[in-house]
């Protein structure tokens, strides 16, 4: 049965995203015009509330935001195309300076120049040689003695150019983009005006059952493509920024305009940039006398994008998206070959789309995982896979990486103690080689050492009264985070003892004159910490020396109140899950048990 | 608190040395090295089981090679203790270094386990009673 359906389970997710990706492509007329609205929708949506809260209906606000919005991109078009021609139109004058850098760059002088003659000088002859001479071919084709048949005469076919052609040819270039825009138009006023009902019939089509998952997804991806082209806009519009003011510096001509060029341009990832750099360069290398100018121009623009590209986006985008780097590139190629250049403009909206269609569906996980930036790994795992893979020096530095910016209890409670149990839970199943649990105890004993050693026990008069008895409760895990909490107890003036396994620690305990002024805190990492833990403080009880009892039930959740009580009563103890809390508990006793002196001044922490 | 900043990131490779000589009835353990967590106290806490099962219930530490110890070193120093008591032995230190010694001051382990300047005296005073 089994077996019957595992070829299904394999092959529906293939098919599935082969089925996609042919309507995407196949469908791309439709779906281009759709996508654009989408992202117009969600760009113009809180435009279009502003206009309602101001009482305006939202049909003529919907329409009237779409015609601000087009006219800006007119005005803006036409700035640019007018600059763009007259820029053209005085190019011919500078031809010469031109010709002469082309010259220089072709000189013989040149390395670079003398290996591109060469090889144009051995290209032609090489060309002179296989092919006929003029004379030759002049010559009528001459039929040999055998019966070889008569080569086929060449034909060209020339169109002739007539004003209905014309008109055709010209109304098919002008024509196509105008209605795909008209398309667009239509589109984004529908959603816009319509936007609930299009939310609805979603969550509709979703299903009731989904309806919250449905809502929280259209929710997040509504908020991440927006936030996702406010900060492109912004990001490009300091692009375009530096770009202006750094041209205006270099003595370049119309540097507004590359810089606007250079704001709208961006919007198309990797490539952009690099047409709105060339354009500067090309006109600059007319304009200007020599190099130094023109590659000026290269430097600023290229050190910008190095910047932009590689420290600003990855910080906002990184946040703001959800999207990995890799991601975007993937996506970038991804939209261009199914979309063309159109899709180097939507790629990233749309895997954000993507990204958060994986979030919020359990079959689609897969994409939010490949596409996704948040960490698929917790930290903990990453360091015990390092400790897996005998690599101390790693998962040191992972450690030291990763607690970069917290407390030391805190990357010791999130990271060190849930790989400790995430070894034990594999010891006890028997996933876990000898020589590899040893190699984990090994390294987090000699981390929690160095720690140790790294201060000094607070001397005599900075101590505190509550002397606190760290007890594992049954073995070499238990131990290491035994001593761990001793560690940062000493740290806070506590006097602690870490014990080794003991067959009787309350025996241990009273050979050692524990009394009700001291603390015992049991250590049990996962699995089987209830059962080991229950054991110790029975021990202790027994033999009557009647410490306060703290159960650390290392990385135990503590969300259900039943339960820890459950554990409390069991335990006879105050039941904690981390180390932190461990450390507060203790403080917590002592400060209760602390003499009030009688001037009622509290004694310095 | 600080953020974690390992100070080196070498390979601890711990250990101590142990030495057991008999002087009179009582057993003299000598101990050298750093007592932390790990392969030392489980060298050191392993070293006092054997004599106990030996029947050796005297037992001399002497600690002037241990410059320091950190809690679980103390722990296993306690345990060792506490193991020797149940046993009906005793146990007592000698030539304890400042560093250790402040450790057991705090945790007050000085007041409980007996501890001599030299280990003559340590020999002494377990092999007079």
């Amino acid at each position: 049965m089994a077996r019957d359906n595992a070829p299904a389970v394999t092959v529906s997710p293939v098919l599935g995203l082969v089925v996609a990706i042919a309507i995407l492509y196949f469908a791309r007329a439709l779906l281009i015009p759709v996508a654009f609205a989408l992202l117009l929708a969600f760009l113009l949506t809180p435009m279009v509330k502003r206009l309602e809260s101001w009482k305006i209906p939202r049909a003529p606000a919907s329409v009237l935001v779409l015609v601000a919005a087009s006219a800006l991109v007119c005005v803006g078009g036409y700035f640019v195309t007018s600059q763009l021609i007259s820029i053209a139109g005085n190019l011919p004058q500078f031809s010469g300076r031109l010709n002469a850098k082309i010259d220089a760059l072709r000189g013989r002088s040149s390395g670079l120049g003398q290996v591109i003659s060469e090889v144009e000088d051995i290209g032609r002859e090489v060309t002179e040689k296989t092919s006929p001479s003029p004379a030759e071919q002049a010559k009528p084709p001459q039929r040999s003695a055998a019966s070889s048949p008569p080569e086929p005469l060449r034909v060209e076919l020339v169109e002739s150019h007539n004003v209905i052609q014309a008109i055709r040819d010209y109304s098919g270039m002008v024509l196509r983009p105008l209605g795909t825009a008209g398309l667009i138009a239509v589109f984004t006023v529908f959603m816009l005006i319509d936007r609930e009902n299009l939310r609805y019939r979603v969550l509709r089509l979703m299903g009731q059952q989904k309806l919250q998952a449905t809502t929280m997804a259209m929710d997040d991806a509504g908020q991440r493509v927006s936030r996702y082209v406010l900060m492109q806009f912004c990001v490009n519009a300091a692009f375009g920024t530096v770009i202006a003011l750094g041209l205006y510096f270099l003595g370049v001509p119309s540097p507004l305009l590359w810089g606007v060029l250079g704001l709208f341009l961006r919007f198309a990832p990797y490539i952009g940039p690099v047409i709105a750099g060339f354009l500067p360069f090309a006109v600059t290398l007319a304009v200007t006398d020599g190099w130094r100018t023109p590659l000026l121009v290269v430097a600023l623009f290229s050190i910008t994008e190095i910047i932009i590209a590689n420290f600003i986006e990855p910080m906002l985008y990184g946040i703001h998206t959800g999207l990995s780097a890799v991601a975007v590139l993937v996506s970038a190629v991804f939209w261009t070959v199914v979309w063309g250049p159109v899709g180097l403009v939507l790629a990233t909206p749309m895997t954000v789309c993507l990204t958060v269609l994986g979030r919020h569906t359990p079959q689609l996980e897969f994409l939010n995982i490949i596409l996704g930036d948040e960490p698929v790994l917790t930290p903990a795992t990453i360091f015990y896979q390092r400790l897996l893979a005998l690599d101390q020096q790693d998962a040191l530095n992972v450690l030291e990486n990763l607690g970069k910016d917290k407390p030391l209890i805190e990357v010791v409670d999130e990271i060190v103690v849930p790989a400790l149990a995430m070894a034990e839970r594999d010891r006890h199943t028997g996933q876990l080689e000898p020589r590899r649990e040893d190699f984990v105890v090994e390294t987090v004993n000699e981390f929690v050492t160095e720690l140790a050693e790294s201060e000094s026990m607070p001397v005599a008069s900075q101590v505190r009264q509550t002397r606190v008895f760290c007890i594992p409760a049954h073995d070499a895990a238990d131990e290491i985070v035994a001593a761990m909490c001793a560690h940062f107890l000493t740290r806070e003036g506590f006097p602690a003892i870490t014990f080794p396994v003991s067959d009787s620690p309350g025996e241990l305990i009273q050979n050692l004159g524990g009394g009700p002024d001291d603390v015992v805190c049991i250590s049990a990492v996962p699995p089987f910490s209830g059962g080991n833990a229950r054991k110790v403080s029975r021990s202790i009880q027994e033999h009557g020396s009647a410490p306060r009892i703290i159960a650390g039930m290392w990385t135990h959740d503590s969300s259900s109140p039943a339960h820890v009580e459950r554990l409390t009563k069991a335990l006879n103890a105050t039941v904690v899950s981390s180390l932190a809390q461990a450390v507060a508990e203790v403080r917590a006793i002592d400060q209760a048990a602390e003499p009030v002196p009688e001037d009622g001044a509290s004694r310095a922490t | 608190m600080a953020p974690l900043v390992l100070r080196s990131q070498r390979v601890l490779t711990v250990s101590i040395s142990t030495e057991v000589h008999q002087d009179g009835a009582v057993s003299v353990l000598s101990v050298e090295g750093k007592l932390v967590m790990g392969a030392p106290s489980n060298a050191f806490r392993a070293t006092v089981e054997d004599l106990l099962k030996a029947g050796n219930q005297r037992i001399v530490v002497n600690f002037r090679g241990v410059p320091y110890a950190d809690s679980a070193g103390i722990g296993a120093l306690a345990y060792n203790f506490s193991n020797t008591k149940a046993a009906g032995g005793r146990l007592a230190l000698a030539e304890v270094q400042p560093a250790v010694l402040d450790v057991m001051d705090v945790t007050r382990l000085s007041d409980l386990i007996p501890m001599f300047e030299t280990e003559k005296e340590a020999v002494k005073s377990l092999g007079a009673n």
